[in-house]
């Protein structure tokens, strides 16, 4: 009996003793420490304005924008009909070589002939030249600020690696590396005014002013063939909203439904000024490039 | 705290991608030099068109000179795709071809092309036909030629014209200097006389080909030539004919023992395909023009016919009741890989693969009632475009952009007419024939 009460004395004893160092373990795993998660409350206006940063690489792309001219030249067409003599030029009235188009839309400017007119017009070259002398000083603070400031930034070319990794989260040296991709991408993307002042034109300014475009771009009829077509205008705006010399298209493709696509283009961003802008963030909207996805408007 | 910072990076990231997400919907970027965006909607409104009362040059004839600008009205208005602006509406009145013209009155009226031109007699009883296409928006000169030709090919001018202006404003081919041969029917509903017919697309310059003494049937045009097939019974003996329509030449391509249905040219015009019947079947046989050697595609124990060519020759869409009601079927111009591709509810006929290759034409009878349909050559994508109490035989005009069609009336007094329908399907119109008129067939862009 004596033994009996021994070993049972000595199991429950067990049992006790494993019990207590049990449950004192998952003491901790019941009640994990709460994890704070940190949150940036943001405007949308922090999204829509372009950041500060005119970099170096502005210019350079000026001048590639500006490089290929406007070949919107009417090429006379052969049509094998036995009937046909030859294709009629434009009316001599006209210069006979330079194209016409131009010649006939410098036609309206005069008819504003306003002082504002001739203020835009030697504002260019001063933007042109600016970046040569000064501006490179300009951009080496502001490319300084923007680093300082990118660290906790956003960066458009960073999501796709931050949520790929996203799973091994966990690491902590990961995200650092992200960070400093970060950088590099930021200078690049995000350019802002040269001013250095930040964009204000919000998303629904934007939008609208797209819209406006949209609601006169006639679709060609041909579009069905030419999905992959993406004619890109560039113009310019004056403060009231009227177009500013000719809308240039600035991309090309070897096909006359191209050139129907670029036209109507030109078309429609002509047939819809003045454009409703607000006037105080002119230096927004003063410059344009817009691309017309016939593929999305078709449905493709 | 390493820990703790990577997640509100994290979070931030998040955060900020979702209002990229939002941004980009609105297809904007910027860059310094321009606001970027993207337009991602249109409308497709018709084009706002203006043409001007062609002027008579020396010795022209003023009636002639506006009824060429009046048929390249009519001709660019029916298309369906341009809106013809009232000419009591323009302000100019200035419609001389050698100037240019004043853009701010054409864009006060929103007129979104503008068409001047003149008309003139040449020595030897020629005319001569100038025309200028302007864009009063840009104020650029889109299209110019000048025509030399016989004064009895006034209308052929307008319609070159018009097909100038269609082309040059949507980036189609136009298809009004095009002719359509089709069945003219005459006489009391249970007597019918059928007679071979040729006319404009717009109804003009009808010519009767043949007699009516013997039963026509089923004509088809030559895709690059203006040969037509059709065919003929006369005596219970059908016959495959060809016909040039320009000189009225005909041949017999030969007389087969059973019924023979449907034949249609080949791309190329080497080739003529259709259904010849025995025993109770029909197979779909290949004839080579030259060499008169025919070749069979299918061998089923069913009925087979309304063979029609892809446009590269290389496919063959036919029907076919062999798994029951009629149903289309593709398959490779040797006759190998039949496969079904109509699967809707009702039965399918008269298939025709547009010249453009993406779609076939068919007629569809279902409820009781005929359709007028395309569908895309895998079978997908099936579109009605018209219905109606007897609708059939669509027929492609060469741009695959338009379908011609006979309807049917019913009752005693009725009759088929000739209709168009564009691919919208908003766009349908009657085809002017003095008589009734039936299995319409549409030429290839005149040469």
């Amino acid at each position: 009996m004596k033994l009996g009460l021994l070993i049972s004395l000595i199991l429950h004893g067990s049992i006790l003793a494993w019990a207590l160092v049990s449950i004192q373990s998952t003491k901790p795993t019941i009640t994990p420490k709460p994890k704070p998660i940190v949150v940036d409350i943001t405007t949308i206006d922090k999204i829509t304005q372009a950041t500060k940063g005119a970099t170096k690489k502005k210019p350079k792309k000026k001048v590639e924008i500006k490089k290929p001219p406007v070949k919107a030249k009417p090429k006379p067409k052969v049509k094998p009909a036995p009937v046909k003599t030859a294709a009629l030029p434009p009316p001599k009235a006209e210069p006979p070589k330079p194209d016409p188009i131009k010649d006939i839309l410098k036609k309206p400017p005069p008819e504003k002939k306003k002082p504002v007119v001739k203020k835009p017009a030697p504002k260019k070259p001063v933007v042109k030249q600016k970046p040569k002398p000064k501006p490179k000083k300009v951009v080496k603070k502001t490319r300084k600020k923007v680093k300082a400031k990118t660290k906790s930034a956003f960066d458009t070319e960073s999501i796709a690696a931050l949520l790929n990794k996203i799973p091994d989260a966990k690491a902590g040296p990961k995200p650092k590396k992200v960070v400093r991709k970060k950088k590099v991408a930021k200078v690049e993307s995000t350019q802002g005014a040269e001013d250095g002042a930040a964009k204000k034109l919000t998303i629904s300014e934007f939008d609208f002013f797209i819209k406006q475009i949209g609601n006169c771009f006639a679709i060609p009829a041909g579009a069905k063939d030419a999905e992959a077509f993406r004619p890109v205008v560039s113009f310019s705006l004056r403060r009231d909203g009227s177009v500013d010399g000719i809308p240039r298209v600035a991309n090309t493709v070897n096909s006359p439904f191209f050139r129907i696509a670029a036209e109507a283009s030109i078309r429609a961003v002509l047939e819809c000024q003045p454009y409703a802008l607000p006037k105080d963030k002119y230096n927004d909207w003063k410059k344009n490039k817009i691309t017309f996805d016939l593929k999305a408007m078709i449905g493709g | 705290m390493t820990h703790r910072n990577a997640h509100g990076r994290l979070a931030r990231h998040l955060i900020f991608s979702i209002f990229l997400a939002s941004f980009a919907a609105f297809g904007a970027t910027r860059s310094a030099d321009a606001v970027e965006g993207t337009v991602t909607t249109g409308n497709i409104d018709p084009i706002r068109i203006a043409i001007t009362e062609f002027s008579a040059g020396g010795g022209g004839n003023p009636q002639q000179a506006v009824a060429v600008s009046n048929l390249i009205a009519a001709d660019l208005e029916r298309s369906g795709l341009f809106e013809l602006l009232d000419r009591q509406s323009f302000i100019s009145k200035d419609n001389d071809v050698t100037r240019t013209p004043r853009f701010s009155d054409w864009r006060v009226i929103k007129s979104q092309a503008l068409v001047l031109g003149r008309l003139s007699e040449v020595p030897g009883g020629k005319i001569r036909a100038e025309f200028r296409l302007w864009d009063p928006v840009s104020g650029k000169q889109l299209a110019g030629q000048v025509f030399n030709t016989s004064t009895r090919n006034w209308r052929r001018i307008g319609h070159i014209i018009a097909d100038l202006i269609y082309e040059r404003m949507t980036g189609e081919k136009g298809y009004f200097d095009t002719r359509v041969v089709f069945i003219d029917e005459s006489g009391p509903k249970r007597k019918r006389v059928k007679r071979l017919a040729i006319m404009d697309q717009d109804g003009h310059n009808l010519r009767i080909l043949t007699s009516g003494r013997s039963l026509v049937l089923t004509p088809r045009f030559s895709p690059s030539t203006q040969l037509v097939t059709f065919m003929s019974y006369r005596g219970g003996k059908p016959r495959v004919h060809l016909m040039n329509v320009e000189t009225g030449q005909q041949d017999v391509v030969g007389e087969f023992p059973g019924m023979t249905f449907a034949p249609r040219f080949s791309p190329d015009g080497q080739r003529i395909i259709m259904s010849l019947q025995s025993e109770g079947n029909s197979d779909i046989y290949e004839l080579d023009l030259r060499s008169r050697q025919r070749r069979r595609l299918t061998q089923t124990q069913a009925i087979n016919t309304g063979p029609s060519y892809a446009p590269d020759g290389q496919q063959i869409v036919f029907e076919s009741d062999r798994e029951g009601g009629q149903q289309l079927f593709v398959m490779n111009a040797d006759g190998t890989a039949q496969r079904r591709i109509s699967f809707g509810g009702g039965r399918y006929s008269t298939p025709v693969w547009s010249p453009r290759g993406d779609l076939i034409a068919f007629t569809k009878q279902q409820s009781g009632r005929f359709l007028i349909g395309v569908m895309n050559p895998d079978g997908s994508g099936e579109r009605i475009l018209t219905g109606g109490y007897h609708n059939e035989g669509p027929t492609w005009a060469p741009n695959g952009r338009v379908l011609m069609f006979f309807r049917e009336a019913p009752g005693e007094k009725g009759g088929p007419k000739l209709y168009s329908i564009d691919l919208t399907g908003y766009n349908e119109r009657r085809v002017p024939t003095p008589t009734f008129a039936s299995d319409p067939a549409w030429s290839p862009i005149l040469k």
